[in-house]
């Protein structure tokens, strides 16, 4: 029955997210379709339908539309631009230098927003006409772009980090976001390595660096932006607040920081509040559908039937991880990140514990690999949103992001076997 | 393992659900119900067990209960409170002055009478209560002697207004926050103390950071065990009876498991952790809290069961 | 019909603005309430919570209106426009299915169920709560029906965070 059930639950869902539909109706739909095979058809509904508030109702969730909310009045209030003067002043004498700027504009602006979207966006408005100017190729600068912009989803604050932190049954936030520091900073490094060396094949131009006096200006100025990151990260590793009040700090900080750089107008602000609600809306219904999701496999036993047939196959650590590895990628070209972690944690991480592996640790690896599905196609938002502001079409980046695509892999690997990378600065801050 | 079994179609499974690990002692002590069940019905009746929270939080599992999607759940008599106020009652500090009362009350039939059935018209009752430990005080690096000691000590609270009421009524600074967030919160000095039975200083570590523990006894609030209200009347009356005792029997094997985890962590946080562990005269403690009675002793909601367990404590 | 929606859209966007702006506010005065004037806040943090459900359920129905809703468009564009627009249908009946069938009768017997129950720190009853499915799948049928008669292809994003 409970094999029925399970058959039902997974090929309802492929089948929906087939004919294009949301993906968190596909979720709710056939959560509840396999709900009716197995309770009474009010029970089912009364049930599905509770699932549907109590999935939302958590108060470190609210960091997410915080968060979002900071990075979005980021966005519009000038940081962007300061973060990449300063990117360029770290790495200006790289040959390819514009690229390396614009990697390092997404780690930094995403280590204070947290959104792939919206880094990806704002350094490939700011930096894909400056990369044009200087004769780079779109699809190279493109691709530098949608390979770097992930880099924000695992530097801390990171909301798919406070999703696993949920889902996982309460992983300290504190620790898992200083657990992405250095993952992250490997992934843009390994982006900027590749790309080192097809700038070298291209013999793009390296930069003039701004005289002492504009580099002292430069730094000057992004010091504010960048103090955001010290108080926020800071305090929520502190424990002086949770996630959660750090991000409603965030809001306040960046909203001050816009105020006196002039970037932000009264006029300005039911726009920002619309693009928040658009991204929050659609995130939030996809972790309540999502929460009903994970609900229905508890219900069916089904995540400890997928453990022991994974440890069935192998009881060597080493194997199973590559294994769960490989599911994650392949789950993350298609699907969405924050789904993809409320639904694999639960099935994933008992597994994973079954050999003594640090949850912290674990949620890394599980994040990092579904965050790579963010450059690659057909479902990947960094691709498309990258792809578009340099107005370059999916099909012609592609290829350029292949070797992109192994590098960081190679990053994945990394993180996966060498868990001191993800474990040291949570050890060192005692988290 | 769903499929084959096909000569026991015929036996009623009853789901199962409660939010702890696999080797906390309510979880053997469930298990143990489990057992008692089986074996008391002949195979006829099975119960799978889903631990740790897998079908959600204590307040999603009673609603789950309610509607019947689980049969069976455990859940803190807190928990409770939203769904009937008669369970406010064991938020009210020191309605047990000592844990004979509490176990002389609980075992009242006047008063499980009440309190079992009073939930069978929105969808659920009660069939036993298991231990689950006195409330206490620790703190980071203060000792309480007397309520006085109490006076201006940042206490985190449960998110209640009795508790909140308590706190305020013994002379500290109530304040709310998420137990998850209690460790690094004493670490840091946000608060100066947190209360909750011995388990809190290995389980969730807080011995690491708290160094006195003060045994003022201030809540001892059961755990429930509680059933769809439908499927227990939809049960034979011999199986209604197998349920019953087999409740009744897990609750009594619950005191001894429940003792011996309590004893073994104290010991280890005294030895392991060096927490310092001091008796307390809790009548300045009990006196302090008099306003709260009056108030439970008065209100509509509250004053036919605060009035039964007084009798209760009464009776031989 | 036009105009309904336009109507609809500003509710929501005014209610869901609202709502994120006292969440802002009451996250940061939980913070300054216990560093500064040291009064506990347990019924902040429940409102809070509350406050979120509904933000996130209207948001939510908002995104429906404004076909924000991801969803994986690369299978269906495979084919030739007409059946596109029949996939389209299908899952708009979907859509109107799960918001009718879970969201209004679902949640409405879920808030009958839940009057009685209350709130631990503020006593809310939790069919206030609760309300906000209901309401919200209403929001859902009613952006959907209005993108079915007004025939267009829906254009879903393919993006996320
Ligand atoms: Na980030
Ligand atoms: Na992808």
């Amino acid at each position: 029955m409970m094999a029925i059930a399970g058959t039902i639950l997974f090929i309802s869902f492929i089948l929906l997210l087939l004919v294009g539909a949301p993906i968190a109706i596909a979720i709710i739909l056939s959560s509840v379709i396999t709900f009716f095979t197995v309770l009474p058809f009010d029970v089912a509904l009364m049930t599905s339908a509770q699932r549907m508030i109590t999935g939302i109702d958590n108060f470190t969730m609210l960091a997410i539309p915080l968060f979002v909310l900071a990075g979005i009045i980021m966005n519009n209030g000038g940081i962007a631009f300061r973060l990449v003067n300063f990117a360029k002043v770290l790495v200006g004498k790289l040959p390819g230098s514009l690229a390396h700027t614009n990697a390092v504009g997404n780690m930094l602006f995403g280590s204070i927003a947290g959104s792939s979207v919206a880094a990806a966006a704002a350094m490939g408005r700011i930096m894909g006409p400056m990369q044009e100017k200087q004769g780079y190729k779109k699809t190279y600068s493109a691709a530098v772009n949608i390979a770097s912009a992930p880099t924000g989803l695992i530097i801390p604050p990171s909301s798919v980090v406070i999703v696993y932190s949920l889902v996982s049954g309460g992983t300290s936030v504190a620790a898992l976001f200083m657990a992405g520091y250095i993952p992250g900073i490997l992934w843009g490094i390994a982006v900027m390595i590749v790309a080192y060396f097809m700038a070298k094949k291209e013999n793009y131009p390296v930069s003039t660096l701004p005289s002492i006096k504009d580099i002292l200006y430069i730094i000057g100025s992004a010091i504010p932006s960048l103090f955001l990151i010290v108080i926020v990260i800071g305090g929520i590793v502190a424990g002086i607040f949770t996630a959660t009040e750090g991000a409603a700090v965030a809001v306040l900080y960046s909203t001050i920081l816009a105020i006196i750089y002039k970037g932000l107008k009264w006029r300005d602000i039911p726009a920002i509040l619309k693009e928040t609600i658009e991204i929050t809306g659609m995130i939030l219904f996809l972790i309540t559908s999502s929460a009903l999701f994970s609900l229905v496999m508890s219900y069916l036993g089904l995540p400890e039937a997928i453990s022991n047939a994974l440890l069935s196959i192998t009881e060597n650590q080493i194997g199973i991880l590559l294994i769960m590895i490989l599911i994650l990628l392949l789950v993350g070209t298609f699907m969405d990140i924050t789904p993809a972690v409320l639904i694999f944690t639960p099935i994933f991480l008992p597994v994973a514990e079954t050999f003594g592996m640090d949850p912290v640790h674990f949620g890394m690896i599980l994040c990092f690999a579904l965050c790579i599905g963010n450059m690659t196609p057909p479902v990947g938002s960094a691709l498309f949103v990258g792809a578009s502001v340099a107005n370059v079409r999916i099909e012609q980046v592609i290829g350029t992001l292949i070797p992109y695509f192994v590098a960081v892999i190679i990053v994945l690997l990394l993180v996966t076997f060498i868990p001191q990378l993800s474990l040291f600065l949570p050890n060192l801050f005692n988290l | 393992g769903c499929q084959g079994d096909s000569d026991q179609t015929k036996a009623i499974e009853l789901k199962l659900a409660h939010n702890l690990p696999l080797e906390h002692p309510v979880h053997l002590s469930l298990a143990e119900f489990a057992r008692l069940v089986e074996e008391k019905s002949s195979e006829e009746i099975k119960v799978k067990i889903y631990p740790n929270a897998q079908l959600g939080s204590e307040r999603e599992v009673i609603e789950l209960t309610q509607t019947g999607a689980v049969d069976l759940a455990k859940v803190s008599a807190s928990q409770l409170e939203g769904f009937e106020s008669d369970y406010s009652i064991f938020s009210l500090p020191y309605i047990f002055e000592d844990y004979e009362t509490y176990e002389k009350v609980m075992n009242n039939e006047k008063v499980t009478d009440k309190l079992y059935n009073q939930t069978e018209d929105i969808g659920f009752i009660a069939l036993t209560y298991y231990n689950a430990g006195q409330r206490h005080l620790y703190t980071k690096d203060r000792e309480v002697h007397d309520v006085n000691d109490m006076r201006g000590l940042k206490v985190r609270v449960q998110p209640s207004q009795t508790s909140v009421q308590m706190i305020n009524a013994f002379g500290g600074i109530p304040t709310a926050m998420d137990y998850g967030e209690v460790y690094t919160a004493i670490q840091s000095g946000v608060i100066d103390a947190a209360e909750n039975n011995e388990t809190a200083l290995v389980g969730n570590n807080h011995g690491e950071v708290a160094k006195y523990f003060m045994y003022t006894g201030h809540q001892i609030v059961p755990d429930m065990f509680i059933m769809n209200a439908t499927k227990f009347n939809q049960l034979s009356d011999d199986h209604q009876q197998v349920i019953k005792e087999a409740a009744q029997e897990s609750t009594l094997y619950h005191e001894d498991v429940w003792a011996k985890t309590i004893e073994e962590q104290t010991e280890i946080a005294k030895d392991e952790m060096g927490v310092n562990f001091i008796e307390v005269d809790k009548t300045p403690f009990i006196d302090a809290v008099q306003p709260l009675h009056e108030q439970f002793a008065k209100d509509e909601k509250t004053k036919e069961i605060y009035q039964l367990i007084q009798e209760a404590k009464q009776d031989e | 019909m036009n105009k309904a929606k336009k109507w609809v859209d500003k509710l929501l966007l005014s209610l869901s603005s609202l709502l994120i702006i006292a969440m802002v506010v009451l996250s940061i005065w939980q913070v300054v309430a216990r560093y500064v004037l040291s009064i506990p806040s347990p019924a902040t943090e429940e409102i809070t919570r509350f406050m979120l459900i509904w933000f996130g359920l209207l948001a939510a129905s908002y995104v429906f209106g404004a076909k924000k809703h991801i969803a994986i468009l690369f299978f269906r564009e495979k084919f030739a426009a007409k059946t596109q627009i029949s996939i389209e249908r299908i899952t708009d009946t979907l859509v109107i299915l799960v918001a009718s069938i879970l969201m209004v009768y679902g949640g409405i017997k879920v808030v009958m169920l839940t009057i009685a129950q209350t709130a631990p720190a503020t006593g809310i009853s939790m069919a206030f709560v609760y309300m906000s499915l209901p309401l919200s799948g209403l929001f859902i049928i009613f952006y959907t029906i209005h993108g079915m008669l007004t025939n267009k292809i829906k254009e879903n994003q393919e993006v996320g965070v």
